[in-house]
């Protein structure tokens, strides 16, 4: 279940691929001669045009890219096989009452008029809402959804389902695209890190979700119940750096006494 | 309760902790009667396994009683004795599914998932009390634990077999037997173990079991040698120089057919091999010592097999991959499938086929186990397999 590889982005740093820039250099130069040649004000214009494209050549950054780019948001896709059906992955994604259950951060999704969705996210302490409406919807097949204009987070993706090979289950590929606050020119310089956290954060998400299908618990790691809610932020948090933050998960030192088969008994079921 | 729990490299004590309880509901908590130090636990105890936490409960080989079972469990029932597999797997899966429960995709939460992804490109099952990049599971040197998917990591245990009997089922006697299995054993054929710890020692009962004509077993530790010798097999004493000259001679030129290394990562070795690796893991640039792995490789026949149960961490160099690829060897390794062999490995103890209790040199107590990891560590008092008694 490994991040797709990541394509270069424009966003950041030399964002032109090195033959175009040979190409523009040369073309560059070759302006710039010529230009330099005719002695005539459009010749120096033609010169004029040719410096900026050997400038865009050497320095290897075009701001034009750049802001196409920008346009384009934070992409990130993963996808996961799950022992299930194309209907029963559907089917549990659709009934929004499930999502919180594998994607922890999510505090809240309920169902408005017109087949919109409130959300209510937690995220560092910070409560973030928006609503998304629905744009596809077919059963057993694919769900796009796209965030209506005036929440925290802007935001479309979707997910399609379908059967993998032979007896290996079904895929379910998450694609999401999404727009940080103030706009991704103002944070080219963390599109990495957003990148990562994002598939990070599907990552995990598709990793519960197919738990829940699969066994219908959430795995931990926790030996009490009492300890669930550690664990949980400590699942949460740790996409920030997965290796880091594995290293916090765990139980706490509390006193307590086992009370026995009865009542440990009844402290169980999904949460 | 009580319970072994590790606070750093070399420092373990036994400590009151909270007792566990049912946290998902096909959970179960069994109340241990027995426990064992396992090899593999030495690196967690020597600090090469990575996401150790302080407060980490270790130990992963061990049996008892179910007290408390969760609403979804169906097969085990509260009083029944069992043994529990020392990798959890869920069952469902894929790769459960496909008897791989090593790799199973659920018991590793998605936190020690998303580590492991990182190191390996895919996170396996989840282990017993050993470390967060394996799900960060209480261990079983403790008086309960919680053992998730009881119905299927618990077998259950006939009365009129000793906890010693059936304890080493959990881990070693499986990991020896997969690592013979793995040789694809034929009529006529000799296996070279190296290291004749417990999981080497079940290796040889195992090749044996297997239809293996000659066994030939190489370690530098004398007692470890008398018990392997004991089991039939011909010994090859490191000590007493390079090892490859002699197990050549002994398959007539040949090699054997294939070669077990049971020694893993933490390879003590010998000559300049030995000494290279030993100061590339002290300054961090390799984590792994492989001077068993490189002669299993070089002394191999061509086109055998080289079968890796020894535990691997991270990065070697000086790998000769070159060897391997023009002697056209096969290689099979990995974390044993536990659950797989469990139950047909009883019935082999039940028919009298095998003893496991040969291997045990010292019975403990639980507050005993901190001292008795180090005598292990430093192969004291001809130590091999410690084994505590948990309770009454």
């Amino acid at each position: 279940m490994q991040p797709y590889p990541v394509v270069r982005s424009r966003l950041v740093g030399v964002n032109i691929a090195p033959a175009e820039r040979i190409a523009t250099g040369l073309a560059g130069g070759a302006a710039i001669a010529f230009g330099v040649g005719q002695r005539s004000v459009r010749g120096m214009l033609l010169a004029g045009v040719g410096a900026i494209a050997m400038m865009r050549a050497i320095s290897g950054r075009c701001p034009l890219y750049r802001s196409r780019a920008a346009r384009k948001g934070i992409q990130v896709r993963r996808a996961i096989t799950i022992q299930c059906t194309p209907q029963k992955a559907y089917e549990v994604w659709r009934d929004l009452a499930n999502l919180p259950q594998f994607m922890t951060h999510v505090q809240s999704v309920t169902l408005e008029e017109g087949g919109v969705s409130k959300w209510v996210v937690k995220e560092g302490g910070k409560e973030l809402t928006w609503r998304a409406e629905l744009i596809e919807d077919t059963p057993a097949r694919r769900l796009r959804w796209k965030s209506l204009p005036g929440g925290d987070i802007s935001h479309e993706g979707s997910i399609d389902i379908r059967w993998a090979t032979g007896d290996r289950g079904t895929i379910v590929e998450v694609k999401m695209r999404y727009f940080p606050p103030g706009g991704l020119l103002v944070a080219s310089a963390l599109y990495g890190f957003l990148r990562k956290l994002t598939a990070a954060q599907i990552g995990a998400e598709l990793a519960r979700f197919q738990q829940l299908i699969e066994t219908g618990e959430l795995t931990t790691g926790a030996r009490r119940v009492r300890d669930l809610d550690e664990d949980d932020k400590a699942i949460s948090a740790q996409q920030v750096s997965p290796l880091e933050r594995a290293l916090d998960i765990g139980t706490s030192a509390e006193t307590s006494t086992w009370t026995g088969a009865t009542n440990g008994a009844t402290n169980g079921g999904a949460r | 309760m009580k319970a072994v729990v590790w606070h750093g490299k070399q420092d373990l004590r036994v400590d009151n902790v909270p007792d566990p309880s049912i946290v998902n509901p096909h959970d179960a908590i069994v109340r241990v009667t027995s426990t064992a130090i396992c090899g593999s636990d030495l690196h967690l105890y020597n600090g090469f396994i990575p996401a150790m936490k302080p407060g980490d409960i270790i130990g992963h080989e061990f049996m008892g009683e179910i007290v408390a079972t969760g609403p979804a469990c169906e097969t085990v029932k509260v009083g029944e004795r069992v043994i529990v597999m020392c990798g959890i797997s869920c069952g469902r899966c894929w790769f459960c599914k496909h008897e791989l429960f090593s790799a199973c995709d659920n018991t590793n939460p998605a936190g020690s998932q998303a580590a492991l992804e990182t190191l390996y490109g895919h996170a396996g099952g989840a282990l017993f009390g050993y470390s967060h990049l394996y799900g960060g599971y209480a261990g079983g040197q403790a008086e309960y634990v919680r053992v998730p998917f009881a119905d299927v990591g618990c077998v259950k245990i006939p009365a009129e077999l000793s906890d010693e009997q059936v304890l080493f089922l959990t881990d070693i006697f499986p990991t020896g037997f997969m690592a013979a299995e793995n040789c694809k054993i034929q009529l006529g054929d000799t296996i070279a173990v190296f290291g004749a710890g417990p999981v080497g020692q079940f290796a040889v009962k195992s090749a044996y079991l297997l239809g293996a004509e000659r066994v030939i077993v190489i370690d530098a530790v004398s007692e470890r040698l008398a018990m392997a010798a004991q089991q039939g097999a011909i010994i090859v004493d490191e000590r007493h120089g390079d090892v490859i000259p002699r197990i050549e001679e002994l398959t007539g030129g040949r090699g054997p057919d294939s070669v077990i290394d049971a020694v893993g990562l933490e390879a003590h070795g010998t000559g300049v091999g030995a000494v290279y690796d030993k100061v590339k893991q002290v300054m961090r640039l390799e984590t792994d010592r492989t001077t068993a792995l490189r002669n299993a490789i070089m002394v191999c026949r061509k086109g055998g097999t080289v079968s890796i149960p020894g535990v691997y961490g991270g990065l070697v160099d000086k790998f000769p991959i070159g060897a391997a690829f023009a002697k056209g060897l096969s290689f099979a390794m990995g974390q044993t499938h536990f659950h797989r062999y469990a139950k047909p490995l009883l019935a082999k103890v039940q028919a009298g086929e095998i003893d496991p209790r040969f291997i045990v040199t010292h019975r403990i107590a639980l507050a005993e186990i901190p001292a008795a990891y180090k005598m292990f560590n430093d192969k004291q008092d001809g130590c091999i397999k410690v084994v505590a008694k948990v309770g009454t």
